[in-house]
């Protein structure tokens, strides 16, 4: 029996203008994903990989700058680094004019890929050998284009052509795309696929990119044995919704006279963690209260100064307490701090206007945008009944109306 | 909710009990100022508390206002029937505690908490929170007064149409419908959206927006479509790097050809190279034969003759120096010869003969000198000596006696004066320190003997009770008693030994240093006498010995010789200083007699010499030491001459060594056999062959060098030649290509080189183009984007505020005139009810939908409020107003537990008969439901009332005094 290793990677996306996070801590930020590449090689070096294996999405967008561009060229320019295959994905999609996958291109700028990195720059399955494995092939498919793609790149018909592999080897696939069923919150579905369509597919294993939450799919039929595809995630947070660890996967094969298995494990490359937590400051009284609350909430959540920090609060602020939002102290405790206040309301009673017998104007006003909150189905249209009965309760009771009931979450 | 009891300890200037029974109205009558609208606000901090938060209360807060004045308790206890229930709210305002207990005596406090510190029970009952139940449940009597109030500005300030819309519109907040709509609309106006800088009305806010985002827009757009336009300049781009790739491998051919030129012309130049290298060789070896002339000089042979020429001239120069030198040599000597025989006598005689003469006479000069300035001195002395009355011979004699005694008698004697002294001093003290020892010794030995005593009895007791105890024991006696016998015994033989121990430590160290002292001074005493005895005994014996009487002439005498040996010193060492000088002269004298002895001149031995004769002696003795030392200069003195010889000598010698050097220098030996002809013939010959070795090293052999290529071009040629061949070896292509000539090739890479240089420029260009386009893409892109996502972002807030406080506005408005109407219905029904049984003038009240109202007089005059505010009295107004807040209480306390009514002076401003009708309406039509507790300072007229109306009242009122104790009292 014969091992092979890789290293899985994707959804890097360098160049991304990380506009969620503040000006002065975006550079830092691009440091990281650039370390998070350099950390990945490195790992790939000193874990004896066959490959490293990018499924897409290595760049945020066609016009990254020369600095980034220079480094991701640069990035496999180390000594012993193993070949790099590299699936283009939407966000970075091969054409011939594309400023960093086009050979023509990149000449004109004096700029290379170096010689063991293999992009594959067609949307039909392709294969390339690996010299130090022998019988393994390395199948890759890539993006043509940034629009969201409906084509099915495992179906049977897209899979026709892959053919004649060795009895000793195995193939890989490697490509950008959606696994239906499982897609995270907040991304799209782009060349999607079926769990069916994956285990019935010829390849041992599926190395694919696009979803940035690490998942896997087993299965002992078919193909191989044990881990059938697996998604890496981003291997830097590229936003501060990407709770846990991010990193690389290193994929083990096992293959030879039997049905190859296959085995993963996460190699963590973010030096950040990303949390997300929920604080209550219900009946806080002072925008220090908050502050205290959300301070103790990041405490118990184990987060460092190197972390990204989703604070959700909930509860019901004392009538009148305007929270502007974090201290610079508090700020300063973490790397990127967001608040979500979608969860916060006003500390106004609305079962004491649901259930009485409305006498007063007041009463009657709550009454009736409760009834009205009550009857709205569209998210967005009782966020607006909401605040609109939150902002008329403070002209009632408190005589002062501020804005802030912007982002209620209905 | 019923009020039973109101208990206050402390509450404003208001103290006492009240007790209340929830069937009968509670009239409680006060004189004005007594405190009867504190009552109201005591039921009131009872059931609510009392604010004491000064952030919200800055002036005073209200546990302040209601402090008592005299500093004492601070403290209120109502009772409370609830549901049949009775509670028992005791509030301590100055210790902020409440306890609240029920029927049973259970304390329920807990159950009415609220937030972290609260306890509105009154909330819990009435479902009122405090402002509520003020507004609700008590009239102030100033309230009356402000309902419509006098002056017109105050009217439009708080009317009763705005009062009334408060009511209606909210139960907590001062807010009516129309200043919520405000505030909303205040919130629309002052919009702050730091994204545009805007601080104005959320439309200009969202147009400022939208406007920002559209330039935003067509920012991205036109970078957008820079950057798509860049890929034509990059397809350029692409197909300049070809042609400047072809360009340059035309470049590449030319330098073959330019390569194949070069290989040629360096065979070339080795060729003829190596011919001249051989032609070289042959001079260099004709020069190397001769070789051992080179080194001659060109003037080699005439300076040798003339060398030679002098050489002999010198010889003969140097004959004719020798004769001069002996002539004038025998001349002076004979000369100096005859001077120096003058001084003969001096010949033995040295410089320093000379200068020890010199030296003496200068001492006999000072010594005589010194004697006569202390001759003078000496004679000054004895005057003065003389003056002061002192005999020269007194004192000679008793020199002569004391002078010679011996050291230790005359210490004897010194010391005797300080002895007397210091034993005088010392024995006082000495005697004094004796006698303080002594004292202390014998105060101890009493304190001691004190101790001692008790010691000796009770140790002679216990002695006595242990040897009792012994007895009884030898007789059998009662066991009880020889052991107390024995014990008592020992006890008081314990005590007695303490006793006497302690007698003999006590104070012991003290009475140890006391005795040391006592001793020491004993012991000094001792001595300074033994010593003063002593003394007087040698005294005594030297007094006989110098033939005194007796000590004392003898000390007296010492006395007076001490004193004048004080004073005759300077005059006695004056004279030790002449006998000195005398010594001094004495051995100076010696001295010159020893150098004049041997002067012929001097006259032999003489007693006195003078300082001039040694000084005349020196002279002559340094003129002798003169003469010798020219006779010895007058050898030394032809020392030129021989100079002058050894000159010429080394002249010639040197002219010599000179022309054999010369011939050594032109290879030839010097042969002293040989004539200097012989020699200058050979040097001759020699002088030719150098001049020929000049030319070969000088012109041929530098013309042959320069013609040959340097070795470093050599070595480059033949390297270049094999890089060359090397070169066609690997590119055997470029081989076949035609040779050109070398013009052409330069013509040709010229022209190469230009297409290259046009061709970089233009891809330079072109890449600077297309680096300016991306660089600008990739610099503002993002952050544009970025912008335009805050800009989205602040736009859905804006219009989400928007959105949401139109929203708010219009329910208001439109809930607002809605609740109005009914407001008004209920009003327009029951006010006009109130005002009937009032017994008011006012026929009817219409309230519009917008709360205002108007009046129906009793004259059938429909009037406007405006006009009614106007033509009402103030006690038709009060009415009005009572009944307007009768009604807002009964509505607002719909559907819950009727709520007590406390008025205060309600019918204050009204007639008789209308405060009579007011009084009955509130006894037969509110007091059934509610409770009504009246506060009045009108005793008179509501004993009036309660005399017409008897049977109503006795049966359904209860009248009350505040007491200044405390305790009211029902009538």
């Amino acid at each position: 029996m014969a091992l092979a290793r890789f290293l899985q990677i994707s959804d890097l996306h360098l160049g991304a203008p990380l506009g969620w996070l503040p000006a002065e801590r975006r550079e830092a930020r691009r440091r990281d994903q650039r370390h998070a590449l350099e950390r990945a090689v490195r790992e790939a070096i000193e874990r004896g990989a066959h490959a490293i294996l990018i499924a897409g999405d290595l760049f945020d967008q066609e016009g990254v700058d020369a600095a980034t561009l220079t480094f991701a060229l640069d990035a496999f320019n180390v000594p012993g680094c193993p070949p790099v295959f590299i699936a283009p994905g939407n966000h970075d999609p091969y054409s011939p004019t594309s400023l960093y996958w086009s050979e023509r291109m990149l000449r004109a700028r004096a700029a290379r890929w170096p010689e063991h990195v293999h992009v594959f720059a067609s949307p039909a399955w392709e294969a390339r050998p690996i010299a130090a494995l022998q019988g393994v092939r390395i199948w890759g498919r890539c993006f043509t284009s940034h629009v969201e793609s409906t084509e099915r790149p495992l179906a049977a018909a897209a899979l026709a052509a892959i053919t004649g592999g060795e009895s000793t080897g195995f193939d890989l696939g490697l490509f950008h795309g959606s696994r239906e069923s499982h897609c995270p919150p907040g991304q799209k579905i782009t060349a999607p696929f079926s769990d069916a369509e994956a285990t019935a597919s010829p390849f041992a294993y599926l190395a694919v990119g696009h979803y940035h939450a690490a998942s896997r799919l087993r299965a002992d039929e078919g193909a191989a044995a044990g881990v059938r595809l697996a998604y890496a995630g981003s291997a830097a947070a590229v936003n501060a919704g990407e709770v846990g660890a991010h990193g690389a996967l290193e994929v083990r094969i096992e293959h030879g006279r039997r049905q190859p298995f296959v085995e993963i494990e996460l190699v963590e490359l973010d030096r950040r963690r990303v949390h997300d937590v929920t604080a209550d400051v219900d009946r806080a009284a002072s925008a220090d209260q908050i502050d205290r609350r959300v301070q103790r909430a990041i405490d118990d959540a184990g987060a460092g100064e190197n972390d990204i920090v989703t604070v959700r609060l909930t509860g019901r602020l004392a009538r009148g307490v305007r929270y502007a939002g974090p201290s610079p102290e508090l700020r300063a405790r973490v790397f990127h701090l967001r608040l979500d206040l979608r969860k916060l309301r006003p500390d106004y009673d609305l079962d004491l206007y649901r259930g009485a017998d409305p006498t007063t104007t007041e009463e009657r006003f709550a009454r009736a945008l409760i009834e009205q909150l009550d009857g709205e189905k569209d998210p967005l249209q009782r966020a607006v009944i909401e605040s609109a009965l939150y902002y008329g309760l403070d002209a009632f009771r408190l005589r002062e109306v501020t804005p802030g009931y912007e982002e209620l979450e209905a | 909710m019923k009020l039973r009891r109101l208990k206050v300890d402390g509450f404003g200037a208001l103290k006492g009990e009240f007790f209340f029974s929830p069937e009968h109205v509670a009239l409680i009558v006060d004189d004005n100022e007594r405190g009867k609208s504190t009552l109201l606000a005591a039921i009131a901090a009872a059931l609510y508390g009392l604010d004491g938060d000064r952030r919200t209360h800055r002036l005073v807060t209200p546990r302040d206002r209601w402090r008592p004045w005299d500093g004492g308790p601070y403290r209120v206890e109502l009772d409370v029937q609830v549901s049949g229930e009775d509670f028992c709210i005791a509030r301590d305002f100055a210790r902020d505690t409440v306890a609240i207990w029920n029927t049973r005596g259970q304390e329920v406090t807990a159950e009415f908490r609220e937030g972290k510190d609260e306890y509105p029970v009154g909330k819990r009952w009435t479902g009122l929170d405090a402002d509520e139940f003020a507004k609700c449940a008590l009239v102030g009597q100033n309230e009356l007064d402000a309902v419509v109030p006098v002056d017109e500005k105050s009217r439009r300030g708080s009317t009763l149409h705005a009062r009334l819309e408060n009511a209606a519109d909210t139960r907590v907040g001062d807010t009516n419908a129309t200043e919520a709509i405000r505030v909303i609309e205040i919130a629309l106006r002052k919009y702050t959206c730091p994204e545009v800088e805007s601080s104005g009305t959320i439309d200009t806010a969202l147009a400022r927006l939208e406007t920002k985002r559209g330039l935003l827009d067509t920012e991205l757009r036109a970078l957008e479509h820079d950057f798509a336009g860049i890929a034509e300049p990059l397809d350029a781009l692409v197909g300049l790097v070809e042609e400047e790739r072809t360009v340059r491998e035309g470049l590449q051919r030319l330098d073959g050809e330019r390569s194949n030129a070069l290989a040629s012309d360096a065979r070339r130049q080795l060729a003829d190279d190596r011919l001249r290298r051989d032609e070289l060789a042959r001079l260099v070896a004709e020069a190397d034969a001769a070789a051992s002339a080179a080194h001659l000089e060109p003037n080699t042979e005439a300076e040798f003759r003339e060398v030679v020429a002098r050489y002999e001239e010198a010889a003969r120069g140097l004959q004719a120096l020798e004769e001069r030198r002996r002539e004038e040599l025998a001349r002076e000597r004979e000369k100096r010869g005859s001077e120096l025989g003058e001084l003969a006598r001096h010949a033995d005689r040295t410089a320093a003969d000379a200068d020890r003469c010199v030296a003496v006479a200068a001492e006999l000069r000072r010594i005589a000198e010194d004697d006569a300035s202390t001759r003078t001195a000496v004679f000054t002395l004895r005057e003065a000596l003389a003056r002061q009355g002192h005999d020269p011979e007194r004192i000679q004699s008793l020199s002569a006696r004391f002078a010679k005694r011996s050291d230790a008698e005359q210490r004897l004697l010194r010391r005797q004066n300080d002895r007397a002294l210091v034993y005088q001093t010392e024995v006082a003290q000495l005697e004094q320190m004796r006698t303080g020892s002594t004292e202390v010794l014998r105060e101890i030995d009493a304190l001691r003997n004190r101790w001692r005593l008790p010691g000796w009895f009770l140790t002679a007791l216990g002695l006595a009770a242990a040897l009792a105890g012994v007895v009884v024991q030898i007789l059998n006696g009662l066991p009880v008693l020889w052991t107390s016998l024995l014990a008592a015994g020992a006890t008081l033989l314990i005590l007695g030994l303490g006793l006497l121990m302690a007698g003999a430590r006590a104070r012991a160290a003290e009475r140890a240093a006391s005795l040391r002292q006592l001793s020491e001074a004993q012991r000094r005493l001792h001595q300074m006498r033994t010593d003063r005895a002593e003394a007087e005994v040698g005294l005594a014996e030297l007094a006989r010995a110098m033939g005194y009487r007796d000590q004392v002439d003898l000390l007296r005498e010492w006395s007076e010789y001490a004193r004048l040996m004080e004073e005759s010193a300077p005059a006695l060492r004056a004279q030790e200083q002449l006998a000195t000088i005398e010594a001094r002269r004495r051995q100076a004298m010696e001295a010159a007699r020893a150098l004049v002895a041997a002067d012929t001149t001097g006259g032999g031995e003489r007693a006195t010499i003078e300082p001039a004769d040694l000084e005349r002696v020196a002279q002559d003795i340094r003129r002798a030491l003169a003469l010798q030392q020219r006779l010895v200069d007058l050898e030394t003195g032809w020392e030129w001459m021989a100079e002058e010889r050894r000159v010429a000598e080394a002249a010639a010698t040197g002219l010599k060594d000179r022309a054999v050097r010369i011939l050594h220098t032109a290879g030839l030996a010097y042969d002293p056999s040989l004539s200097w002809a012989e020699h200058t013939r050979e040097l001759a010959e020699r002088a030719q062959a150098q001049a020929r070795h000049a030319l070969l090293t000088g012109e041929l052999i530098p013309q042959a060098e320069g013609r040959v290529l340097a070795a470093g071009r050599a070595a480059e040629l033949e390297h270049q030649l094999r890089a060359i061949e090397t070169e066609r070896v690997e590119a055997a292509g470029a081989e076949g290509a035609a040779s050109r000539a070398p013009l052409e090739i330069e013509a040709e890479g010229r022209r190469l080189r230009e297409a290259l240089d046009q061709l970089q420029k233009r891809r330079t260009d072109l890449r600077l183009e297309v680096e300016e386009v991306l660089r600008r893409y990739q610099t503002e892109h993002p952050d544009k984007t970025a912008q335009r996502e805050r800009i989205d972002q602040a736009l859905l807030r804006a219009r989400r505020f928007k959105a949401a406080a139109d929203l708010a506005k219009e329910t208001i408005a439109s809930v607002a005139t809605e609740t109005h109407r009914r407001w008004a219905d209920y009003l327009n029904q029951r006010v006009t009810q109130l005002l009937g049984a009032f017994g008011a003038r006012v026929e009817q009240l219409r309230f519009g939908d917008d709360l205002d109202f108007s009046v129906k007089l009793w004259n059938g005059q429909q009037v406007a409020r405006g006009r009614a505010d106007l033509q009402l009295s103030a006690g038709a107004k009060d009415q009005l107003y009572l009944a307007v807040r009768l009604a807002i209480a009964e509505f607002l306390s719909r559907g819950q537990s009727p709520l007590p009514l406390l008025l205060d002076d309600p019918f204050a401003t009204s007639d008789d008969e209308r405060a009579r009708a007011g009084m009955k309406l509130l006894i037969e039509h509110f007091a059934p439901l509610h409770q009504i507790i009246v506060l009045t300072c009108h005793r008179r007229r509501y004993a009036a009332l309660a005399q017409m109306d008897e049977a109503l009242y006795a049966e359904r009122v209860r009248i009350f005094e505040i007491k200044t104790t405390g305790a009211n009292a029902a009538t």
